[in-house]
């Protein structure tokens, strides 16, 4: 991490949350189409607090600085914790309570738990 | 059925984007690098095409550069996708010869704005040739 530019860490951060973003509006738009509409208030929670990971990588990571501050490292690590692990939470429950659905959907679900992996191995990452 | 070449290397940005753009109605191909693009590009002659920017073999740019650089293929709208991380990838990308420029995450309804207007624009082009 250190000596890595904002630019990098930044992509780093921004393609899971990317995949966060994608596929629970994949979700939403799937469910609506088969009227599961039980489930999409859960996906719509996922793709919220995707928004809100999005908005911490980028204040945290302003674009005109250079290189990443430890201290600035820190504040990102303990902005995305919490939201982090409560989707993850959630989303893995919801993968569980799935188990027999549709395999399309588990796979899309899947990709969110991992993306969402990633980043607390960030988040968590020399606390 | 609009024809659109989707270039991107990340799997699941991949299959994210095509499937959205293939439940609207678009028939989406496939390239995985830079290089491979370039080529359906010249085989395949899409309506448009989508471009990450950051490719392997060879980068989004140089594609996007040999793309407008060939008679064949210089009519086609090209769209470029960039990480919202690269500050100036909108003037580099206008400056390779795109026609338009969009950041991830791909707000959908806002880059099928962009692929409608650019393929009016590009129907409009070819009906004024034919008049």
């Amino acid at each position: 991490m250190k000596g890595e530019s904002v630019a990098d860490l930044r992509h780093e951060l921004t393609t899971p949350v990317n995949h966060i973003l994608g596929f629970s509006d994949l979700l939403i738009e799937e469910s609506e189409e088969r009227n599961l509409e039980a489930f999409i208030p859960v996906f719509r929670q996922i793709r919220s607090g995707g928004r809100q990971l999005l908005e911490s990588i980028q204040t945290n990571l302003a674009e005109e600085t250079d290189s990443v501050k430890m201290s600035d490292l820190e504040v990102l690590r303990e902005s995305l914790h919490g939201t982090v692990a409560e989707l993850l939470e959630t989303s893995t429950s919801l993968l569980e309570s799935l188990e027999d659905g549709d395999p399309q959907s588990l796979a899309d679900l899947r990709a969110i738990c991992e993306a969402l992996s990633c980043l607390k191995a960030f988040s968590v990452a020399e606390r | 059925m609009p024809k659109v070449l989707l270039v991107e290397d990340n799997e699941m940005n991949r299959d994210m984007l095509s499937r959205r753009l293939a439940r609207r109605g678009f028939n989406v191909l496939i390239a995985v690098d830079g290089e491979q693009g370039v080529r359906l590009a010249k085989s395949e002659m899409p309506d448009l095409i989508l471009m990450d920017m950051s490719l392997p073999v060879i980068d989004g740019w140089e594609a996007a550069r040999q793309i407008k650089a060939e008679t064949s293929t210089q009519p086609i709208p090209l769209i470029a996708l960039t990480a919202h991380a690269m500050a100036g990838d909108r003037d580099k990308a206008l400056q390779a010869g795109c026609d338009d420029f969009d950041t991830k995450p791909i707000e959908l309804s806002r880059l099928l704005d962009k692929i409608d207007r650019l393929l009016n624009q590009k129907m409009l082009t070819a009906q004024s040739r034919h008049t």
